[in-house]
């Protein structure tokens, strides 16, 4: 059901490097789990709301009020910062 | 000092503390030394012994008194998912291995209130992601009973810790069945609250509708306890319910019998006839003749669609997974790749060198039951299925108060036996995701062993916020049976 170019196909959309060697493996058993996966199939599901959240009661909508998380402590979260920025791959090419 | 402390409750430690019969250094000096001691049950991803005897002996300097909360100067320890901050938070990820915590989450801000010692950091399957506690970055955690078995994951290293006595409690995550299942390996008791009862902040989040924090203990006053320090709502946390969480341990002190034993307890026989090993199959029997003893009525209810959890949770769970962890991309916090040539190789090379191999299946199979081709066929296909469950057990509860299950089909199996295919790895969470897909609370308790010594849990579901029921009924169970509770795995 899923072959290796399946697998290339999604671990790109997910942005995940795999290795060549590991392809026939997530295949097989990403296969395997979709084949469980497939009993849902049978299961009679008109007129049934979908069930995307957890809460089981009414929550109240939080208080419209800004507090603000200190800067200087979520930049120390990676070595990859000047001047209290994040450090990225230039984007557009410099025009010479 | 000696052992004879390891055994004891927490509000017999409190006791013996203000007392002054031991101080909270030498109740802490107790558990490092067994944690040195034991270290090769690979319970732990971080200690914190000399900044934990200087809060001890500050501790000691202040002295304690009834008015102190009973967790005061108690070493305590926390799955590595909760944010301590200035401490490493790993989730036993190479992604998250040098990541350090800028605040606490609500769960540890509520603890370090109580004054509570946070001694360690316990190690976990991956990102939360397994049922063995094999997929840590940091190896396995074996299982103190039997050490060529697996604890039981993901909080496995939480449930070694406490069953070796190496942590007097710990908290953990239950997704689907991560708390209970290691608890129900190594002889211990574990709750999943009702989603909504404990707060996620600060919690790294897995799959965002299921995730709940729970408390893990040896005996059922100290599981209430720890859980009556963390739970309510919290304005962090917008899916926390904001009626009021009632003290469970008070309640528990009071005589709960006459009120208890009138109720009916619900046995889904038709969802757990196959399949399951028959020692727990006797265990259950015997649990069932107790309940009954007690003076409890049972009734036999029908959950149709539960059959049908194990299918919901592995495209609810993946597909929340990897949408969560979209936020690991190399650039604000985690592993960065080196080798990138532009931002896409910077995003693919970091996520596939930083995560294990079960989070990047999680991830893959998440991604593709979201994709625009298969989202209706199976992502908005299991949110139905899912109400479908819910309803079934909405259904079971105008028969039963609550509904006694066994928490897996099989005791702890061996390292490695399962690490090759994933599928039967998670059919161990057969009877514990109906719970987390219902958003239901559950307390798993030991209730003896198998032929070959490993220990046996049964858990009683409850219905929403309906903890306090659960709990006053595993305490009627711990009196008849303290043999089986309080056990300490290993010397």
């Amino acid at each position: 059901m899923v072959d290796k170019t399946l697998v290339k196909k999604i671990a790109e959309l997910a942005r995940l490097n795999i290795k060549e060697s590991e392809l026939e493996l997530f295949a097989s058993q990403l296969s395997g789990i979709l084949e469980h996966i497939k009993s849902l199939e049978v299961v009679k599901v008109d007129g049934i709301k979908p069930m995307f959240y957890g809460c089981v009661d009414e929550r109240p909508l939080a208080l419209d009020e800004i507090e603000l998380f200190d800067t200087k402590a979520i930049t120390k979260t990676t070595p990859y910062i000047e001047n209290q920025l994040f450090c990225v791959p230039s984007i557009l090419e410099e025009e010479n | 000092m000696s052992n004879s402390y390891l055994k004891s409750s927490i509000p017999e430690l409190a006791k013996a503390l203000r007392d002054k019969k031991i101080s909270a250094v030498e109740l802490c000096e107790l558990f490092f030394e067994r944690i040195k001691k034991h270290k090769d049950l690979n319970s732990y991803i971080s200690v914190f012994e000399k900044e934990s005897l200087i809060q001890a002996s500050l501790l000691d300097e202040e002295g304690f008194s009834e008015k102190d909360p009973l967790l005061k100067g108690i070493p305590i320890s926390l799955k590595d998912i909760f944010m301590l901050e200035g401490k490493k938070t790993t989730c036993a990820s190479k992604m998250l291995e040098n990541y350090i915590a800028p605040y606490d989450a609500t769960v540890t801000k509520r603890l370090k209130e109580q004054r509570a010692i946070i001694i360690g950091k316990n190690n976990m399957d991956e990102f939360a992601m397994g049922s063995s506690n094999e997929h840590s970055y940091f190896g396995p955690v074996k299982n103190p009973w039997d050490t060529t078995r697996v604890s039981g994951g993901s909080s496995g290293g939480s449930a070694a810790a406490v069953s070796a006595g190496l942590s007097q409690i710990s908290f953990g995550t239950d997704t689907g069945g991560s708390v209970r299942l290691p608890a129900s390996y190594t002889g211990i008791l574990g709750l999943k609250p009702t989603y909504g009862r404990v707060s996620r902040y600060g919690v790294v989040a897995f799959a965002s509708s299921l995730d709940q924090p729970g408390p893990m203990a040896r005996n059922v006053h100290d599981l209430a306890i720890a859980y009556d320090a963390v739970a309510g709502f919290d304005k962090y946390d917008s899916t926390t319910s904001s009626n009021r969480a009632e003290s469970i341990y008070e309640y528990l002190l009071k005589d709960n019998r006459k009120e208890l034993t009138h109720q009916t307890i619900g046995i889904p026989t038709a969802f757990m006839k196959d399949g399951v090993n028959k020692d727990i199959v006797k265990s259950f029997e015997e649990t069932l003749s107790l309940i009954k003893k007690l003076g409890f009525k049972t009734v036999d209810i029908e959950l149709p669609h539960a059959k049908y959890a194990l299918d919901v949770y592995y495209i609810v769970n993946p597909g929340e997974a990897s949408s969560n962890l979209s936020r690991f991309d190399g650039i604000r916090f985690g592993y960065r790749d080196k080798e990138y040539k532009d931002l896409g190789s910077l995003y693919s090379g970091s996520r596939g060198e930083g995560f294990g191999e079960e989070v990047k299946r999680r991830i893959m199979l998440g991604t593709f039951v979201l994709s625009a081709g298969y989202y209706e066929a199976y992502f908005a296909k299991a949110a139905k299925v899912r109400s479908l469950i819910k309803q079934d057990f909405e259904t079971a509860y105008t028969k039963c108060n609550a509904i006694l299950m066994p928490v897996s089909p099989f005791t702890a199996f061996k390292l490695g036996e399962k690490m090759d295919d994933p599928l039967a790895m998670y059919l161990s969470d057969i009877f514990m995701v109906p719970v987390n897909i219902a958003a239901l609370p559950s307390l798993a308790f030991p209730t003896g062993f198998d032929t070959g010594g490993l220990p046996i849990g049964m858990q009683l579901i409850g219905k929403p916020f309906d903890e306090k029921n659960i709990f006053g009924i595993t305490r009627l169970i711990e009196m008849e049976k303290q043999d089986c509770f309080n056990r300490i795995s290993i010397e």
